[in-house]
């Protein structure tokens, strides 16, 4: 229901319908941020990190999309392996903990001490980005 | 039908019984009222043997009578004679004048079978001759019975074919009457049954039991009527409910719309731009009220129907506490996941099962504004039936007796307190939410304080 | 956000003419410019005919008819998103 609503939720809820019922491929601007010191081309599926100029692989580009949508807030580890694999999600968290992991040695200065890609125990991962100005 | 089959079982029984007493009775009847009188005096038989073994010979020729064996005979008012070999009366006693005194053969083989001239006679042996007892005319009926040999051998068989066929007839006719009987109780008994399932009942009133059909069908129609009298009402307060929520819905959009907008403008100062913050934050809070209400209000009058589909309780325990941390909480309360069993899945709609977890949550963040330490565990029962959740805080508690009562719409007559932090609807809600997925919630809160909420449900499968 | 997105002809469908303002409001605020607003049922149909909108926002109680009644009888022609 729309009513009662906040603005700003109506108007993400409006945008979002219009973009996927009418964007196509080639309007789609490429969603790039930056973490920190890295820079982020979900688009590109590269990373400009620490380590210089990285690939990122389908998936691990997929699982930062997803919690890049939801950043600043908690994604389950379900959530995540239900994006990638499908509604069972039984038994693909180490598959998870991998990806992330090499996510981490592309994107954070101290992959062993991540500040950007944040493990929140029992639960899944946060993504943390400083929203600009 | 069990009832049924039973009734007529005891029945057919009770008859089977009552008729063989009856035979039993009837023999015994016999027994002492019929064949009675036989017994009393002395039998004829014995009389004449004593007569025969009292009667001596003297002097040759001359007999007499013992004591006894004469008395016997006076009592009996009986009269004696000895015929001898070549059929003349030897002896007699007190021999009336109409009994001959010479016999010959045919004469003495005609009376022995029956009468001596209109006299019931019994004879015994004696060593000379032939010892006759008469009695006095229509005392004794003397009845000659013959009988064939295997006749008499084959009486035993006859009379337990009597007996058993004595039983078998009882049997059939019991089980007539039997039947006869069901027929009559079968509708009032199917009438009964399904009153039991609130089905409409409409019985036949003639017949042997029509006061009792009549008042089933009564029972009928006022349950039906009250059914349909509470479904009507149900209806009617759900669309009021839904009414109301729904005109709230219009002034709500614009209170929170242009508190969100005035909390959003920078040109505004400061304070200004916090106060409207907290407009918007209060409008919130009134939009989650109304859609609570609904919630309850649906699944109470059963209208909101429910997904099913397999939900992993430990995948739930996550997303709500993730939801309930990606919404802001203070330092004071933290929230913990316990290690839990993958394993655990049940049948269910998971948008309103997350919602009951996030309300259980919420509980022990409002009830405790001091802070407290939330922590999410799962469990499996012993056998394995009966899975769930349990959420568990160290906070304040609730007073044993007030535990009953929490689950309760706040101003339900139920309630002997009215509702603290916390608008009241949640607890509700989560008991309704569990109850419509075929669970329970179990509230406890031990001496040592803090609350323990646990989610029972049904293992997916049992 | 996209600057296609905000090309798109909104139609804002509600009885109340407060809300529908406010919803007009903050959407030329985002920048959408292209923006439509009915009372009730028949203008609604009426407007979907002729400006043909990218996708709608329908109240559910409206004077002539309900909400979802106004969707079946938008569907019969356009497949329009709508978000009630």
């Amino acid at each position: 229901m729309v009513k009662p609503f906040l603005p700003k939720e109506l108007v993400l809820r409006l945008a979002a319908i219009l973009k996927r019922v009418f964007a196509s491929p080639a309007e789609k601007r490429p969603e790039v941020f930056r973490l920190g010191e890295a820079l982020v081309d979900l688009d590109g599926a590269a990373v400009r990190g620490p380590r210089g100029e990285q690939p990122l692989t389908a998936k691990e580009r997929a699982i930062l999309a997803k919690l890049h949508e939801e950043r600043n807030r908690i994604v389950t580890s379900d959530a995540l392996c239900q994006a990638f694999w499908g509604d069972d999600s039984f038994g693909y968290e180490n598959t998870l903990m991998v990806h992330i992991r090499r996510i981490r040695e592309k994107i954070e200065p101290d992959p062993s001490n991540p500040v950007h890609l944040l493990t929140v125990r029992g639960l899944g991962y946060k993504l943390i980005v400083k929203e600009t100005g | 039908m069990d009832g049924i089959f039973r009734i007529l079982r005891r029945f057919v029984a009770a008859a089977i019984l009552l008729s063989v007493l009856l035979l039993v009775f009837n023999f015994v009847l016999l027994g002492t009222l019929v064949f009675r009188e036989q017994r009393q005096q002395p039998a004829p038989e014995n009389v004449v043997r004593e007569v025969a073994k009292g009667l001596s010979v003297i002097d040759g020729d001359r007999y007499v009578l013992a004591e006894e064996a004469a008395k016997l005979l006076e009592r009996q008012r009986a009269w004696a004679m000895l015929i001898g070999e070549d059929g003349a009366v030897k002896w007699e006693e007190r021999l009336p004048d109409d009994v001959p005194r010479t016999y010959g053969l045919t004469d003495v083989a005609k009376f022995s079978r029956y009468y001596l001239s209109e006299y019931p006679v019994y004879i015994w042996e004696h060593a000379d001759g032939l010892v006759v007892v008469g009695y006095p005319k229509n005392s004794h009926g003397k009845f000659l019975f013959n009988w064939d040999a295997d006749w008499v051998r084959s009486v035993p068989w006859r009379l337990g074919m009597l007996l058993i066929l004595n039983a078998a007839v009882a049997l059939m006719l019991s089980i007539l009457m039997g039947l006869r009987l069901v027929r009559n109780i079968r509708p009032l008994v199917t009438g009964v049954h399904r009153l039991a399932r609130e089905e409409p009942v409409r019985l036949d009133e003639r017949g042997l039991l029509g006061d009792l059909a009549g008042s089933i069908n009564t029972a009928s129609a006022i349950l039906q009527e009250k059914n349909a009298a509470l479904k009507a009402r149900d209806e009617a307060r759900s669309n009021w409910i839904a009414g109301i929520s729904h005109d709230i819905r219009t002034p709500l959009s614009m209170i929170l719309g242009y508190a969100s907008e005035l909390e959003e403008n920078p040109e505004l100062p400061e304070e200004e731009r916090r106060q409207a913050g907290v407009i918007r934050r209060q409008g919130e809070k009134l939009r989650s009220l109304v859609s609570d209400l609904n919630l309850v209000s649906m699944l109470e009058y059963d209208m909101q129907p429910l997904r099913r589909e397999r939900v992993r309780l430990a995948s739930l325990a996550r997303q709500a506490a993730a939801d309930m941390l990606n919404g802001g909480l203070v330092e004071r309360h933290t929230i913990e996941l316990e290690p839990a069993d993958e394993d655990l899945w049940i049948v269910g709609d998971r948008k309103p099962l997350l919602r009951a977890i996030g309300n259980l949550l919420q509980n022990s963040v409002n009830h405790n504004p001091q802070g407290c330490r939330i922590v999410i565990g799962t469990f499996r029962s012993g056998d394995g039936t009966r899975i769930g959740l349990v959420v568990r805080d160290d906070g304040r508690g609730v007073p044993r007796e007030q535990l009953a009562e929490l689950t309760e719409l706040p101003y339900s007559s139920k309630r002997t307190k009215p509702p603290r932090q916390g608008h009241g609807l949640g607890l509700p809600m989560v008991d309704r939410i569990v109850k419509a997925h075929g669970g329970r919630l179990l509230l406890d809160s031990p001496d040592g304080g803090g609350l323990i909420a646990t989610m029972e449900f049904p293992a997916e499968g049992a | 956000m996209e600057s296609n997105v905000k090309d798109r002809k909104i139609l804002i469908v509600d009885d109340e003419p407060e809300i529908a303002a406010m919803i007009e409001r903050f959407l030329r605020k985002e920048g959408f410019y292209r923006i439509h607003t009915a009372g009730d049922c028949a203008s609604a149909l009426s407007l979907v005919r002729t400006v043909r909108p990218d996708i709608a926002i329908l109240d559910v109680m409206l004077p002539d008819g309900d909400g979802f009644a106004l969707l079946s009888a938008i569907r019969q022609f356009s497949d329009m998103p709508v978000l009630f």
